[in-house]
């Protein structure tokens, strides 16, 4: 019984994996504007060259970003996306497109919280052959995903 | 610092791991005095959450002293002692500000696994696998607390540990239950499940007025704490018929809320649970929702479900015909504690909702282990393990 039971934890986790990598790489359109929305007044939300938050800043010049009120008392939308004049292509494309992904999310967080929370990392969490593609998926906890 | 680590399927082992340190300038760390085993970390156990490491800390129920705060932190002092809700949330984004805080964009720091099971990622959760923000959990001698000033509630003097534990999550998530299941004054209201939050979701259900609340399981002990301590009509469903019962109490109607406190881990009897045993087993679906299908099925037309129980992805034969024909509202949510906590610490000091009984077995977290092999088999009348660093 333990041993099915291992079996099926380890297909699930393989199906998760599988399934997050599918994500991520079906996810990697270099001019597919990524959007989230912040709980700010459009006010706070500050993308000038001289005043965007540090995640954002640290995209460079090859990602533009667009700032519009969201509907309700949701905030503001803040969306980035590589720009499609930028130049880049093929595997450089995608990885500035995911560190939009980081970037977004963690500039929600900073102009939310006021910081960046940060993943507890004890050391104590061992790599094994089932959490293989646990791991291979958590690589990607930030600049991977739907967003 | 000691802690007990999830080892594998079924495996848990008691070992060293280095203290946590402040991370984040919101941070507390919290030395833990009581922490708690939870019905959900069950399914961890198991291996149906599939989103664990080997040396990864569980738990996620706890309390505890402030032993260091952040520079950051405005209401937590060294030395406070504090009730931690279980889920980690911002307070500041608009779920939070909201009231759902376990929807929290900001709590967990793995989004892609939350986003990629199910569209969106929910908030972090101490001690609940990488899914939930892979945060270390509560079974330790100390825990990092991040966004304290939310999520730690200062206890009152007059609430004991033993009383204060179960504000952190059995409590909070059998409230929400009761009041985001929408139970008014009059309401007949059935719970599945007497554990622990099954009995804090009956207790609510009275405290916010219902007329009658009858409470189903099988299991004898837990049936006498249901009424003894919590003052709810029983069900045992090994006896008798749930849905006559249920007819018979409600004048022919059906309850007005069904409240479902199992999870994906349901036992039943008859060829349904048989059926659903096999799925999950052959991982041909990943959770059993026997009690969910039931809490459908008998409640009366217009009323309202609501799923407490942790379930972590797809269930078959579900009676959506139910939902539809009946006209139903059903809904689930994990725990947005923060938002409940204050009121039930009230509620404490005030004796009007205790929760000292649930502590069946109280040990050292040396016999973190042990403990878990109780709760898991339900020997020796164990309701609730309680470890104390």
């Amino acid at each position: 019984m333990t041993r099915r039971t291992t079996l099926g934890a380890v297909a699930g986790v393989l199906a998760l994996g599988a399934l997050a990598a599918a994500r991520s790489r079906s996810g990697a359109v270099p001019d597919r504007w990524h959007v989230v929305t912040i709980h700010r007044d459009p006010a706070d939300v500050d993308v000038t060259a001289a005043g965007r938050p540090r995640p954002l800043a640290e995209l460079g010049e090859a990602v533009e970003l667009r700032v519009s009120v969201a509907p309700g008392d949701r905030g503001t939308e803040l969306a980035a996306r590589v720009r499609p004049d930028s130049g880049l292509s093929g595997s450089d494309a995608r990885d500035l497109d995911e560190h939009v992904r980081r970037a977004l999310r963690d500039t929600r967080c900073l102009l939310e919280t006021g910081e960046v929370l940060r993943p507890d990392d004890l050391g104590t969490s061992r790599a094994t052959l089932t959490n293989f593609p646990l791991r291979l998926a958590l690589r990607k906890a930030k600049t991977g995903g739907r967003l | 610092m000691k802690a007990l680590m999830w080892e594998g399927v079924n495996k848990l082992a008691v070992g060293e791991v280095p203290d946590p340190r402040i991370l984040n300038d919101q941070d507390v760390i919290v030395r833990v005095l009581r922490t708690v085993t939870c019905g959900s970390d069950l399914h961890l156990l198991s291996g149906y959450m599939p989103t664990m490491q080997a040396g990864d800390v569980i738990g996620h129920e706890f309390l505890g002293e402030v032993v260091e705060v952040g520079p950051g932190v405005r209401t937590h002092h060294v030395g406070d002692r504090v009730v931690v809700c279980s889920f980690v949330s911002c307070g500041r984004c608009w779920y939070c500000a909201h009231g759902l805080y376990a929807a929290c964009d900001n709590g967990n720091t793995n989004p892609v696994i939350g986003e990629t099971l199910w569209g969106f990622a929910p908030g972090g959760c101490f001690g609940y696998s990488h899914a939930m923000g892979g945060n270390a959990g509560s079974h330790a001698e100390y825990v990092r607390v991040p966004f304290a000033d939310v999520g730690a509630f200062r206890v009152p003097d007059g609430v004991s540990d033993e009383r204060a534990v179960f504000a952190s999550d059995a409590a909070p998530t059998g409230w929400m239950g009761a009041e985001d299941g929408g139970v008014s004054p009059g309401d007949v209201v059935a719970v599945w499940g007497a554990g622990g939050v099954g009995q804090m979701a009956a207790r609510a259900a009275m405290l916010l007025g219902a007329e009658r609340v009858l409470v189903i399981d099988r299991l004898p002990e837990r049936l006498e704490q249901v009424t003894r301590h919590i003052g709810a009509d029983v069900l045992d469903y090994s006896r008798v018929d749930v849905g006559e019962a249920l007819l018979e109490a409600t004048g022919g109607r059906g309850p007005d809320v069904c409240i479902e406190a199992v999870g994906m881990e349901a036992h039943s009897t008859g060829p349904a649970y048989a059926y659903d045993k096999a799925k999950q087993w052959l991982r041909l679906q990943s959770d059993r929702p026997t009690a969910v299908r039931e809490a459908v099925y008998h409640a009366r037309k217009g009323g309202t479900v609501f799923v407490l129980g942790v379930f972590a992805g797809v269930v078959d034969t579900f009676p959506l015909g139910a939902i539809v024909n009946k006209g139903l509202t059903v809904k689930g949510s994990q725990m947005h504690g923060q938002r409940f906590i204050p009121r039930l610490l009230e509620l404490m000091e005030r004796g009007e909702l205790v929760t000292e009984h649930l502590a069946t077995h109280v040990m050292s977290l040396d016999d973190g282990p042990k403990g878990y092999e109780l709760f898991k088999k339900k020997q020796d009348g164990c309701v609730r393990s309680v470890f104390v660093p």
